[in-house]
């Protein structure tokens, strides 16, 4: 398992930046190492094991009612954004 | 045995004084304001109208929150540049609670960005230094938390701890820093940065405040659905213990530098000399070796999941571009810090289609190992006792030249994370002049018991020194 340039630029695409040369040098280098503990991962005995997405017990909250509130106005959500017109953010 | 508060001890002079709370607020807003070189603190609040009850113990008592705690009309940054002039339109329940409580919010305190770092070195406002030697981190991510509370800046501060976040900069500053079991304190209004494993926590001066606090911030959330019931009272139930079964991860304390270890040494002594039973356990190796990529894998994940929403459009800088596509990828390119970045490609690494059930689903897998053997450990003990940090505090020069690296001895607190369990630092002694904490865990959801071995042991070690 070893990361190409291309790959790690594909990556920064996806998650929607981009990395100039200084930064993809010093990435593949980081990668690399952190690569090696993954494969060591690879390597525990893990059959017959259920995997851990949460240590909680939803019971108190997971089935509550589904209300709607308004707490905050659209208006007062939008004030964060720099490009609305009337309730809706402008993107184009 | 009386267990020393200074929040009680303030409380009182503030009953006994017409004029004490605001001389109190005067001064910790002064020692604020005398701060500005340590870089802890990202925005000054103007203290709201004081409406609550007097006798609240947490009346009139300055304290500050990690900047990405949501405050209703004050500048929220999570140490980003992304969100520098962001201000929030709700608060988080935490702020609520101790609004409700009469506590003063004086400060929101600086940062790793988005809590992902730990070190202190990853704000886009500049590194923290620590308040004992500014060339030093102060650690991360609660940094300015630490930094305020060990200055005097706060009496109190609350932090947040995915990993480490509190408890190694309370052992880099010499406080108190408590992580609480999983879902006993509410996170909604909280910046995530990585829902499985983030809780929200609280430094101060002593075990007994913390519990004070805990009384005031505890309580069940709608609004956050990890939330949990619990008791409450943890002040009022804070007693002695005695003959506690201690458990010492062998290759963790092996791990720790000499001076550590020699000053955690002395710890075991002075606890076995109190009655404490205490023995080295050993831990699977290949699990302690696995705690520093499990955690890469799964955070990172999460991470990069949840800051997908950092786009610039519904909130945050904008800087523009001529379709949404490029606006997103603009603003995140010239935004982000170079540490999520990085963050986020490791997590999506391990998320793409072909890695996804060799990395990602193993690595929750190998979680579950790490709980069982966690919690195998508590069928035996009552808790366990580990340094609160392999070194004292790393010179900021060899952390940014990558000549100081974290170890099993620095991982092991993760492990809280990981099973969602109570963990607490408490200051010891100063090694070399600078603070060294030791770290107590004990199972999921026994916080009291937790709080009461802390504070027992506080009393043990001379309250850290801090009494000499």
């Amino acid at each position: 398992m070893k990361i190409t340039r291309d790959e790690l630029i594909e990556l920064a695409k996806l998650n929607y930046f981009e990395l100039d040369n200084e930064q993809c040098d010093k990435l593949m280098d980081e990668i690399d190492d952190i690569i090696h503990q993954f494969i060591e991962i690879k390597n525990i005995n893990t059959s017959n094991i259920k995997l851990t997405n949460y240590i909680a017990n939803f019971s108190d909250n997971k089935l509550r009612e589904d209300i709607v509130k308004q707490d905050i106005s659209p208006r007062e959500i939008l004030k964060n954004s720099n490009n609305i017109i009337d309730e809706y953010v402008v993107v184009k | 045995m009386k267990f020393f508060s200074q929040i009680i001890n303030l409380h009182e002079k503030i009953l006994s004084s017409i004029t004490f709370d605001d001389e109190l607020l005067k001064n910790c807003q002064k020692i604020t304001k005398n701060i500005t070189k340590t870089n802890a603190i990202l925005t000054i609040a103007d203290p709201l109208e004081n409406n609550s009850n007097k006798d609240s113990l947490l009346y009139g008592i300055p304290y500050s929150l990690k900047d990405n705690i949501s405050t209703k009309n004050i500048r929220t940054t999570g140490g980003s540049k992304f969100l520098e002039n962001y201000i929030p339109c709700y608060d988080a329940t935490v702020y609520k609670l101790l609004k409700s409580s009469g506590a003063k919010l004086i400060a929101k305190t600086n940062l790793d960005e988005f809590g992902l770092g730990g070190t202190g070195t990853f704000s886009a406002f500049g590194i923290v230094n620590n308040p004992y030697d500014e060339k030093r981190i102060a650690g991360g991510s609660s940094s300015g938390s630490a930094v305020a509370v060990a200055t005097g800046a706060s009496i109190f501060s609350i932090g947040t701890d995915t990993g480490d976040s509190i408890r190694h900069p309370a052992s880099y500053c010499g406080i108190v820093g408590y992580k609480p079991s999983y879902g006993l304190i509410s996170r909604y209004g909280v910046f995530p940065y990585a829902p499985s494993m983030d809780h929200v926590g609280i430094f101060a001066n002593h075990v007994a405040d913390v519990a004070i606090i805990l009384d005031a911030i505890a309580q069940f959330d709608e609004n956050d659905y990890t939330s949990i019931k619990s008791q409450t009272n943890f002040y009022n139930n804070l007693t002695e213990v005695k003959n506690k079964k201690i458990a010492i991860i062998k290759t963790g304390y092996e791990q720790a530098e000499k001076n550590v270890k020699q000053a955690f040494d002395e710890v075991i002594n002075q606890l076995r000399l109190n009655g404490f039973s205490i023995d080295f356990i050993e831990f699977d190796s290949e699990l302690l070796k696995s705690l520093d990529g499990i955690y890469k894998i799964i955070s990172y994940a999460e991470a990069s999941s949840c800051y997908a929403n950092l786009t610039g459009i519904p909130f945050g800088c904008n800087l523009g571009g001529k379709d949404y596509q490029e606006i997103i990828t603009h603003n995140r390119t010239k935004l982000l810090g170079n540490q999520l970045k990085r963050r986020f490609i490791i997590g999506s690494l391990a998320t793409k289609k072909e890695n996804f059930d060799e990395l990602f689903t193993k690595a929750k897998k190998v979680r579950t190992l790490i709980i069982n053997e966690i919690s195998n450990i508590f069928n035996q003990y009552d808790a366990i006792v580990n340094p609160g940090a392999s070194s004292i505090a790393p010179l900021i020069e060899d952390v940014n030249n990558n000549k100081w690296k974290t170890n099993i001895c620095d991982d092991i607190l993760m492990i809280a994370n990981f099973a969602g369990i109570p963990s607490i630092t408490i200051p010891y002694k100063k090694v070399d002049g600078l603070p060294f904490g030791i770290n107590i865990c004990c199972k999921l959801y026994d916080d009291q018991q937790l709080l009461n071995i802390a504070a027992t042991m506080e009393n043990i070690l001379n309250d850290g020194g801090r009494n000499d």
